[in-house]
Formats: structure tokens, C-alpha cells, sequence
């Protein structure tokens, strides 16, 4: 299993914090965001590990992460000079990738919730991982049968389908690299990782596990501060980087 | 009125988030650290400003502080420190910004709750001595302490084991137009650094040292529990729910 850590954007939200510095290297509690995605991965035993990031802070992420030995893995790094969406990811991590099966997570979540098990058991097709939230509407939201069995997918919904959210945490095989690169842009202009899953979905291949515990997405003032207070709370012996 | 912000060293306390990142830089809830203190200039009115960092931070400094309409009215200057020698070792370095004025020194770490703007118009009124700014801690072995007996500074301690007060010297100093030839004077301390506190000393022994007591929230930002701490008492001042 391989694994990519998207950490691109302008993260013009959290300005004037992201002026002068990426999002994802913005401390929560103790560590830099990025290292709570990070510790998820390498902690399910991932060791190849893609960072994307923007060209503006690209040797931020080079000084602090270096080349992985120090975290016992090994780091490559794509520059994605205009964010195009989430399964932009896939394409960019083709030959990264190489046929394996890939684990992506998004720079900026911090999950309570430890998905070793999912990442090692995980075989083929799809699986993400959904949670219940006050403000689906943000989110890509999955709707369940009554047996939890997942019905529909829809990218930010303008009309009320479900409170599951999708978080930032996605196990595909290596035909996302295809899915990707066949998708057509939406009607924001970006390649949504919601039509990857949907493809999955359409075959029957994509399995949608809720999850326990807190989940923030760092992209306000005030989901960053509920992450500190997670991270000191819960997660200090989480940590294995 | 001119003030110099003290925004170098390594940070290396609040590892790893400062591996990267100049400890001034980092958040404190919606905004950047050196806001706080810059603020606490320019609301009293000082807009002719220098800030001591790194040379590698430099551009980032100026970045983010040029180009926010915000702080439009104030002209910025921006001075590397070179090497890291004390807070009194980048004073030094503000020698021809200072050009023999009185100055506002304030650390770039320091947030000050307290309205203190009428003390810092007060005092380039009539710029006669040092002011220091001292607010009641709970752990005096933390910080430099100064003793007060009737009304006067007798004292200022560096971290004392046994404290015989338990006010803090805050990090924002005003300082007469002496302060430039006291620190070209100055002399490292044990630990090789031109010493703040020697300048204090300095104007205590000459009778010159006033006070004023903060009594709202102070906050010396170098451990992750008291940014912890910053975080939520703006976000609570700013009426966000945790």
C-alpha cells in the first residue's frame, strides 16, 4: 500500500495565518498539522509516502520532512502548481502509485479514529470512511440504506440527503489512476474525488465504514482550535513519529 | 514615537512546530503572533516600527506585515539580527533606527491584555528613565522577578529560587534616550548574551526604574501549553464557542 498526503490549496480561509505559510504546517497543539495525517499512515505501517504540495512553500515541507529516514520511510514530493481537486491526486501520483494500491489522506485531517485495520485488511475496490456532522452541507455526503449499506454520494448538497460526512481518508486499488484520469472537471472546474468514489459505487466496489471519535477538517479558526484541544486531549500517545 | 519588536531566536522550546516556522509567525487562534504585540504599538499611536529577526524569516516578516491594509500607516523597518545574543544584542542593532530617541521595546512572544496605550503616550510625553510593566504570576521561579517595596523597584531577579515577590517583568520596556549608550556599554552575561535585565538593573541603580502593574491576562508564549492557553482566551474574547 502506498500512500499520498495531499497538502496543496491556498487556504485562503485561514488568511492572514496562510499568508506566509502552508496550511498544513500550521501548528496544532504541539506538532505541525501535517504530522497527524502523517502518524495516520505510517502508523498503519505505510513507508512510501507522496507528499503533493504547492509551490510556494515546497521547501517548508522539504526542511521540515526531509527525506523520510528520520520518520523510517521514504518521502517523494510532486508540486501541484494550481490546485484541479482532490483526484488530481491519482494522477499526479501515477507512476508513484506504480499498479499498487494507494491509501490518500487530505494534509489538513486530523482523525481521532485509527484506521490501521482498514489499511491492512483492505484488498480491492474502495473504502472511505464516513462521520456524523451538524454541517453536512460542507462536506461530500454519503446517504445509507437502512442496512448502513451506501446509496448515494453527492459533493456538498444543496438539499439535505444524509449528516455523513466523507472525511479526508481514502483506500482505492490502482484503477483510481484510470477513474482519474477519465474524469470530466465539474462545475467548479475540479476533478472531485466524490465521482471517483461513485464509480466504485456504480460497481458495487466501494464500501463506506462510519467512524468513532472526534474528526476535525483544520480549515477554520475554530476547527483549528478544536483540533489543538483533540490533539492534547486525545491523541499525545497516539504518536508514533 | 518609534518601538522596536524583538521577533529572533530559534524557538526551539515549541519544537517542531518552530522548525520551520519563526515562533512569531505561528497562530494564536485567527491571527499571527506578532500582531499581538505589534498592535499593542500602534494602538498607543508608535508607527515608526523596527522588527529584529532572522535573516531567513525576513521576507516572511515583511510579506505578511507590508501587505496588510491593516498596518498601512505604519513604516516598517526590518533589521536581521544576524546571530542569535540576546534580546539587548538586537536592541544594539536598532542603534541607527533609534538614532538617539526614546523607544517602546516590546517581544515579539508577548501578548498584553491590558490597554497600555495611554502609559506608552504618557511616557514619550516626557521620556525620563525606564518603565517596566509587571503582572502577578503564579510561578516566580519561571521568570525575572522584581521586588517592590514602598511603591519602588529595590530588586530584579533572574528566575529566583526563593522569591520575595511574584511579579514578572512583562516583556514591553520603555526606555529614554539613554538606553542606546547603556547598551553599547553593556557586557555579556555568564550565558554570553547582552542581557535585558542588565539594562533594567542599570536604570534601577540610578534611580530611574518606574513601574506599571497589568491586571488583566499576560501571556510569555514559549511552551505549548501557554499557546494552548492564547489560543482559547482570544477565541473566548472574540465570543467563540469550544
Amino acid at each position: 500500500m502506498r500512500g499520498i498526503i495531499l497538502a496543496g490549496g491556498k487556504a485562503t480561509r485561514l488568511n492572514p495565518l496562510s499568508k506566509v505559510t502552508s496550511k498544513q504546517l500550521l501548528p496544532v497543539y504541539n506538532r505541525p498539522m501535517i504530522y497527524y495525517p502523517l502518524n495516520t499512515l505510517i502508523r498503519a505501517g505505510i513507508k512510501e509516502i507522496l507528499i503533493i504540495v504547492a509551490p510556494e512553500r515546497a521547501g517548508d515541507f522539504l526542511n521540515l520532512l526531509g527525506s523520510g529516514k528520520e520518520f523510517g520511510c521514504r518521502f517523494t514530493y510532486e508540486i501541484q502548481d494550481e490546485p484541479r481537486g482532490l483526484a488530481d491526486a491519482f494522477i499526479m501520483g501515477e507512476n508513484f502509485i506504480d499498479n499498487e494500491n494507494v491509501a490518500l489522506i487530505l494534509g489538513d485531517n486530523i482523525f481521532e479514529y485509527d484506521p490501521t485495520h482498514d489499511i491492512k485488511l483492505y484488498n480491492t475496490g474502495g473504502k472511505v470512511f464516513a462521520k456524523k456532522v451538524h454541517d453536512p452541507e460542507r462536506f461530500g455526503v454519503v446517504k445509507f440504506d437502512d442496512n448502513m449499506k451506501a446509496q448515494q454520494i453527492i459533493e456538498k448538497p444543496k438539499e439535505w440527503i444524509s449528516d455523513y460526512a466523507l472525511t479526508g481518508l481514502y483506500l482505492f486499488d490502482k484503477r483510481c489512476v484510470e477513474v482519474a484520469k477519465n474524469l470530466q472537471p465539474s462545475a467548479r472546474g475540479e476533478l472531485e474525488i466524490v465521482d471517483v468514489m461513485n464509480w466504485y459505487l456504480d460497481k458495487g466496489e466501494l464500501e463506506v465504514a462510519t467512524i468513532d471519535g472526534e474528526w476535525e477538517d483544520a480549515g477554520t479558526f475554530d476547527s483549528l482550535l478544536r483540533a489543538h484541544n483533540l490533539s492534547k486531549d486525545k491523541l499525545q500517545d497516539k504518536f508514533v513519529i | 514615537m518609534k518601538g522596536i519588536i524583538i521577533a529572533g531566536g530559534r524557538g526551539s522550546r515549541l519544537y517542531p512546530i518552530t522548525k520551520v516556522t519563526n515562533k512569531h509567525l505561528l497562530a494564536v487562534y485567527d491571527q499571527p503572533l506578532i500582531y499581538y504585540p505589534l498592535k499593542t504599538l500602534s494602538n498607543a499611536g508608535v508607527k515608526d516600527i523596527a522588527v529584529v529577526s532572522d535573516n531567513k524569516y525576513i521576507e516572511q516578516f515583511k510579506t505578511l506585515l507590508t501587505s496588510n491594509g491593516a498596518f498601512k500607516d505604519i513604516n516598517f523597518n526590518f533589521i536581521d539580527q544576524k546571530e542569535a545574543g540576546g534580546i539587548a544584542q538586537a536592541l544594539g542593532l536598532c542603534q541607527e533606527f533609534g538614532a538617539n530617541e526614546p523607544v517602546a521595546v516590546i517581544l515579539g512572544d508577548n501578548i498584553i491584555e491590558e490597554n497600555v496605550s495611554s502609559a506608552i503616550q504618557d511616557f514619550f510625553l516626557n521620556p525620563n528613565g525606564a518603565v517596566v510593566f509587571l503582572k502577578s504570576v503564579a510561578n516566580p521561579e519561571r521568570y525575572e522577578i522584581a521586588s517592590i517595596s514602598n511603591d519602588k523597584i529595590t530588586q530584579i531577579e533572574q528566575k529566583p529560587i526563593s522569591a520575595q515577590s511574584n511579579y514578572a517583568v512583562t516583556g514591553l520596556y520603555l526606555y529614554d534616550s539613554q538606553v542606546w549608550q547603556i547598551i553599547s556599554g553593556l557586557k555579556p552575561s555568564v550565558r554570553g548574551e547582552l542581557e535585558i535585565t542588565d539594562v533594567n538593573l542599570y536604570y534601577l541603580k540610578k534611580n530611574f526604574l518606574q513601574y506599571q502593574i497589568l491586571d488583566k491576562h499576560w501571556f510569555d508564549i514559549d511552551t505549548f501549553k501557554i499557546l494552548l492557553e492564547a489560543n482559547i482566551y482570544i477565541a473566548k474574547e472574540k465570543e467563540v464557542e469550544i
